[in-house]
């Protein structure tokens, strides 16, 4: 646990040797029960799969703790249905536990998978359950409904858009990586060579540019934060096709 | 209306300037002032006269040339003992190229050539009807129109209410005040 | 059959304190329909701790940043409601998204609007939805919307001081009220009202919504008027921008009137009427 000195919270722990000089029984303590562990995800949708990617570094401060974290899970054997968690490790664990549980929950009382809009909203009533002590987790749901790729993303209290997103990056370098998905996802800015202000259609990826795009936004982020690197797990759900159902990619990245 | 709320000083025969107290206090048309934002008014007001006349004896400085002179001022206070915390407008017609010119002037000397502007709370509740209302070929008429929706919409929402407003209108043939 | 599960599913002393009318109407009114149970932090003030982590203005280094900042309105006029909103979610400079919907369709009739926290709006405005829903179930009518307004205003009320973030409009047109627009937010405040503007943006919202408003606004009119002010205000608050939210709520329902991009808008209304006028293009 990281004691940042940036909050301040009045705890009824014991108060320790350091802080006894004061009066009174209660003692002022500085602590977070958080901490930013780094990593970045990143997922996008394709008119029948999603990719779901995330890096495997485990960091705090200047510190790496493992370069074999993966933040990408499945939530059921079954299931279409995969999240990626980032933000502070334990938080973002218990997420994922929590959720796979409900999925499992779910199966059992109603013999058959859970659907992604059902998960989604589940989310978010998880999250927002934890309010006033927020899961220190920021996410991204992915799944394959009606033949379709979805992909829904949360703020850490559980706000999320019903109908879906193309693309969302999450966690340290979703500053660089936004921008660059705006860019070749949704097109942002993108004009016809030599038309006059004709903007390029945006069309559903296919999944090799899908996956190609994934890589160079994790190698770029590699290259300029330092919370990013060592290993890219890459899941991707496909709907149809040559690789249907869900497979895994590891990726390497730089280690330094 | 009693005459020492007038917030406003005569530069020369086209050019006047409007002066309010902080920043982000509570905007021009409502701000009572302190002694030192008529003193730094009206020392302005005698030194336009004399830079004008040292640089310039046959004809009285621009529009452009005062607010820079202003800025300059106002500069040189920002980095003294005890700098003016003051905001200002100043509005002028230049009778060379037959142009009514509006300047911008906040407390950290900062200067822009505005078709309209507002200083305080008051932009806030104005700039959106300026933006929508103005245009660059209205005439006096118009212009008191969009002038009056202002007023009526910092009567209406402003947090405080104020007691009157002192409108002048600056054209080629001088500085002219207006019953409002 | 129905004495029956009567027996079993109402609590006991429900009969000894009430004849049945007045535990029917206890039934009615009920208690709080979801299981809201909220983790809490093992401290005496949970409020300071959630400020302390999130607050970045008390906090700039808080480690958790809600996103703020946006331009909604409503009001009300003859052919119904107009509800508009920008679409910008900032977390400090950072621009976290473009293209959020604030709107929030409580159900096919009512509308809110969501300005603060996110997710505040989106779970309370649900759970709102929910209650309306309930409501129409025990009394075979639709909810009137002070009724609506008012079950939010008290459920917010009761979290406060909690750090709980929303300042919503519920809009909505039924028989016996017409037109009806509330304002509520996280104080507990609830407001009936012709016109609200809510937000970072909203004293630019209201400078030109005031300006033109009319209660007998022709309907297309009244749909320029929530778009213009809504692009008045993404003009000249940082913190709204992106596309903006048209709606039109009127007696059999909301009528959705676009999501448009803002800067198409901009230059449309730039170059055909001359507006914006401090905008200068050098070509």
């Amino acid at each position: 646990m990281a004691y940042l000195h940036t909050a301040n919270i009045i705890s009824d722990f014991p108060p320790s040797h350091h802080h006894h000089t004061s009066a009174g029984p209660f003692v002022q303590h500085q602590i977070t029960p958080y901490t930013n562990n780094g990593g970045t995800i990143l997922g996008i949708t394709g008119e029948d799969f999603v990719v779901l990617a995330g890096d495997t570094r485990h960091s705090e401060g200047y510190s790496i703790n493992s370069r074999t974290e993966k933040k990408v899970h499945r939530l059921g054997k079954e299931s279409s249905l995969v999240l990626a968690t980032v933000g502070f490790g334990a938080d973002a664990l218990d997420v994922v536990e929590t959720m796979k549980r409900a999925v499992e929950d779910y199966k059992f009382h109603h013999n058959k998978e859970m659907s992604p809009p059902a998960a989604a909203q589940l989310l978010m009533t998880i999250l927002y359950s934890n309010r006033f002590f927020p899961k220190y987790a920021y996410c991204i749901l992915v799944g394959i409904h009606a033949g379709k790729g979805v992909l829904y993303s949360y703020d850490v209290v559980g706000s999320y858009s019903k109908s879906g997103e193309r693309r969302a990056a999450a966690g340290a370098a979703s500053d660089l990586i936004v921008p660059f998905l705006d860019n070749q996802v949704e097109l942002k800015n993108q004009y016809v060579p030599y038309a006059w202000e004709e903007e390029i259609p945006v069309q559903p990826l296919p999944m090799e540019k899908v996956r190609r795009l994934v890589k160079d936004a994790f190698t770029s982020a590699t290259e300029r934060h330092i919370q990013v690197g060592d290993g890219l797990q890459i899941i991707t759900v496909a709907a149809s096709g040559v690789g249907w159902g869900v497979s895994e990619e590891m990726y390497e990245l730089k280690k330094d | 209306m009693k005459a020492e709320d007038d917030k406003t000083r005569i530069l020369n025969d086209h050019c006047l300037m409007a002066y309010s107290g902080e920043a982000g206090d509570t905007g021009m048309l409502t701000r009572s002032f302190g002694r030192g934002k008529v003193q730094f008014a009206e020392f302005i007001q005698a030194n336009v006269q004399l830079y004008g006349m040292r640089s310039n004896c046959t004809q009285a400085l621009s529009p452009s040339s005062v607010s820079s002179f202003v800025r300059t001022e106002l500069a040189k206070s920002l980095r003294s003992r005890k700098p003016y915390n003051l905001n200002l407008l100043i509005g002028g017609y230049d009778t060379v190229n037959d142009k009514p010119e509006l300047y911008w002037l906040d407390f950290l000397a900062a200067k822009d050539k505005l078709p309209y502007a507002a200083h305080g709370y008051a932009q806030y509740y104005c700039l959106s009807i300026l933006d929508k209302h103005h245009h660059p070929n209205i005439d006096l008429e118009q212009g008191l129109k969009i002038l009056r929706m202002c007023i009526e919409e910092l009567d209406r929402r402003m947090p405080m209410n104020f007691k009157g407003v002192n409108v002048k209108v600056i054209t080629k043939t001088g500085i002219q005040d207006l019953e409002y | 059959m129905d004495t029956l599960i009567a027996q079993y599913t109402e609590p006991v002393y429900d009969d000894e304190i009430y004849d049945g009318e007045d535990a029917q109407l206890t039934r009615i009114s009920g208690p709080p329909t979801a299981n809201l149970k909220f983790a809490l932090p093992p401290i005496a003030q949970p409020s300071a701790f959630l400020r302390a982590v999130t607050d970045d203005h008390a906090n700039p280094d808080c480690p958790i940043k809600i996103a703020h900042g946006t331009t909604t309105l409503a009001f009300r006029f003859k052919g119904g409601i107009i509800v508009a909103t920008d679409s910008r979610a900032t977390s400090g400079n950072w621009i976290a998204s473009q293209t959020v919907k604030k709107v929030i369709e409580i159900n096919d009739k009512m509308l809110g609007t969501m300005a603060g926290g996110a997710a505040d709006c989106q779970f309370w405005l649900n759970y709102l939805g929910m209650e309306c829903r309930l409501h129409e179930l025990r009394h075979k009518r639709r909810i009137s919307v002070a009724a609506a307004s008012k079950v939010l205003s008290n459920i917010v009320y009761s979290y406060k001081g909690m750090g709980l973030s929303m300042g919503t409009m519920i809009t909505g047109v039924t028989p016996q009220e017409g037109p009806a627009l509330y304002y509520v937010d996280s104080d507990g405040t609830r407001h009936q009202g012709d016109l609200f503007c809510v937000g970072s943006g909203q004293t630019f919202a209201y400078g030109v919504l005031d300006a033109e408003y009319s209660y007998d606004l022709s309907t297309e009119d009244a749909l320029a008027l929530g778009t213009r002010s809504i692009l008045a205000a993404t003009h000249r608050d940082a913190y709204s921008g992106g596309y903006i939210n048209l709606y039109h709520v009127k007696e059999d329902g909301w009528v959705k009137h676009g999501f448009t991009d803002t800067d198409g808008i901009f230059w449309k209304r730039k170059l055909e009427t001359g507006e914006f006028s401090n905008v200068t293009v050098d070509l």
